[in-house]
């Protein structure tokens, strides 16, 4: 049995009970990696420019296929879309992007990666502060350990980038 | 798993220009695939204040930074050239350059760009050519009871959201005298607007001998402390400095700030100074992140930390 995923009014069961629904236009989205299927209202999913260029161009028929995406990304991805679509106040839109970002390095890339293929800025913007904050005022080393980059430079070519950039050590 | 081979370069130039220069050069010792992103000129434009082209225009030697623009460079080695090297503007009298750590605008007014009380009369100031000054000149206070100098400088110049430190830039000469009585009085603040009142000592050790002869050096110790931050600091170009107080620049304003220093209440004839200029320059200190709760108390006069 397919898993579908219902973004908006919990009341409502069936696909028909959607398409009869007053003014909300709503489409499915799904994920090619792994066929989940959400249903989400045309408002909160044209925050992806990707999708509203397709929905312009008349190429949103019924199913819109999101390849690269998974399924849990897409997941959170609609909730943030849905959060900003809804709310307008600055500050609770502040304190719901800083307790949604409230992930580990590897969900905050598989959001970033997502968020910049589907063309979100906002949420792109948002991952991207969060990311350059957790690095800030840290050393090399530890932004090496947080971003999980192997060490490949050899003890020379290190000794000759702490040269060039040695102010780093004195200010 | 490794990230930042899966995200695009677009990606990661933005992270790293969402930090600071001084993050994106630890960033670029990580690796030598980063390195080239960390370093490249879509992070550094933006570290870059948004009207450097417009001030290096108005450099007064354009030598140097033509030879230097027409090698090129990246926005990186321009930068750094900025933040090590003040470019002279204006008719050679303000110098303008980078904070390395931070990317905002620094400026010094030069003797020549303030107003000084007398500053024409040859009795009491003496304007001289000095190779140690970054304008090739500074003035020699000789002789003066009425103290009093002036600096202006636009708002508009300086980067926004930012607190500022200001600064008397000096050496004293072997005919120091006449600071040791009274302190001087500073202003500084929006003409027409309530400002920060000081006041510094230019000569603590001074003061020191003249109240506290007979008294052990620990006892001087608690008077450059009680001093607190108005003591003079030693500049890596061999001048000292006196902090004299903040502003905090907002954002888009045009207004005119104004730097005053003066003493005239002792009647003392001063002597013994030479000015290179007043240099305005972001504070670093922690307390910068609560400069709005604290600015309040320190429009208090006289505060000693």
């Amino acid at each position: 049995m397919k898993k579908l995923k219902f973004i908006g009014n919990p009341l409502l069961q069936s696909r028909e009970k959607i398409n009869m629904s007053s003014d909300k236009k709503w489409l499915t989205l799904k994920t090619t990696e792994d066929n989940e299927e959400f249903v989400v209202e045309e408002s909160v999913a044209i925050m992806s420019n990707v999708i509203k260029n397709m929905v312009e161009d008349g190429c949103a028929s019924s199913v819109i296929p999101v390849p690269r995406v998974k399924g849990n990304a897409m997941g959170k991805i609609i909730e943030f879309c849905k959060k900003h679509t809804e709310e307008s106040d600055e500050k609770v839109l502040k304190e719901f992007d800083a307790e949604f970002l409230n992930l580990g390095p590897d969900a905050l890339y598989d959001l970033m990666v997502s968020a910049n293929f589907l063309e979100i800025k906002v949420l792109l913007d948002s991952v991207t502060t969060k990311v350059a904050d957790m690095i800030k005022g840290k050393s090399s080393e530890e932004i090496r350990n947080i971003l999980k980059i192997e060490n490949d430079l050899s003890a020379e070519e290190i000794e000759e980038s702490r040269r060039e950039n040695c102010w780093t050590r004195q200010e | 798993m490794n990230y930042w081979d899966m995200l695009p370069e677009g990606c990661i130039a933005e992270i790293v220009s969402h930090t600071t220069p001084l993050d994106a050069c630890r960033v670029a010792l990580v690796s030598p695939a980063v390195r080239s992103v960390a370093d490249s000129d879509p992070v550094w434009d933006k570290f870059l204040p948004p009207d450097y082209r417009q001030l290096i225009a108005r450099a007064v030697d354009k030598k140097p930074i033509h030879q230097l623009l027409s090698a090129s460079p990246s926005k990186k080695d321009l930068y750094l050239s900025l933040a090590h090297q003040p470019l002279l503007i204006d008719a050679g009298d303000m110098s303008f350059s980078l904070d390395k750590r931070t990317g905002k605008k620094c400026f010094m007014m030069g003797a020549r760009a303030l107003t000084i009380l007398w500053g024409d009369n040859p009795s009491y100031w003496s304007w001289r050519s000095d190779s140690g000054s970054r304008f090739g000149k500074s003035i020699e206070l000789i002789s003066v009871w009425w103290f009093e100098i002036h600096g202006r400088i636009s708002t508009s110049l300086l980067s926004g959201d930012t607190v500022y430190t200001t600064y008397l830039v000096y050496k004293p000469t072997k005919t120091l005298h006449g600071f040791e009585d009274l302190p001087l009085e500073i202003s500084v603040g929006i003409d027409g607007e309530e400002s920060i009142k000081r006041n510094v000592f230019v000569d603590p050790e001074g003061v020191v001998q003249r109240e506290n002869v007979t008294r052990p050096r620990r006892m001087g110790l608690f008077h450059n402390f009680r001093a607190g931050r108005q003591n003079p600091r030693t500049r890596k170009d061999g001048w000292l400095e006196i902090e004299l107080a903040e502003y905090y620049n907002k954002e888009g304003e045009n207004r005119e700030l104004q730097i005053i220093l003066w003493e005239e209440k002792s009647g003392n004839w001063k002597s013994g100074l030479i000015i290179q200029g007043l240099e305005i320059r972001p504070m670093h200190r922690r307390l910068d992140k609560f400069w709005g709760p604290v600015q309040k108390l320190l429009m208090e006069p006289q505060i000693f930390i």
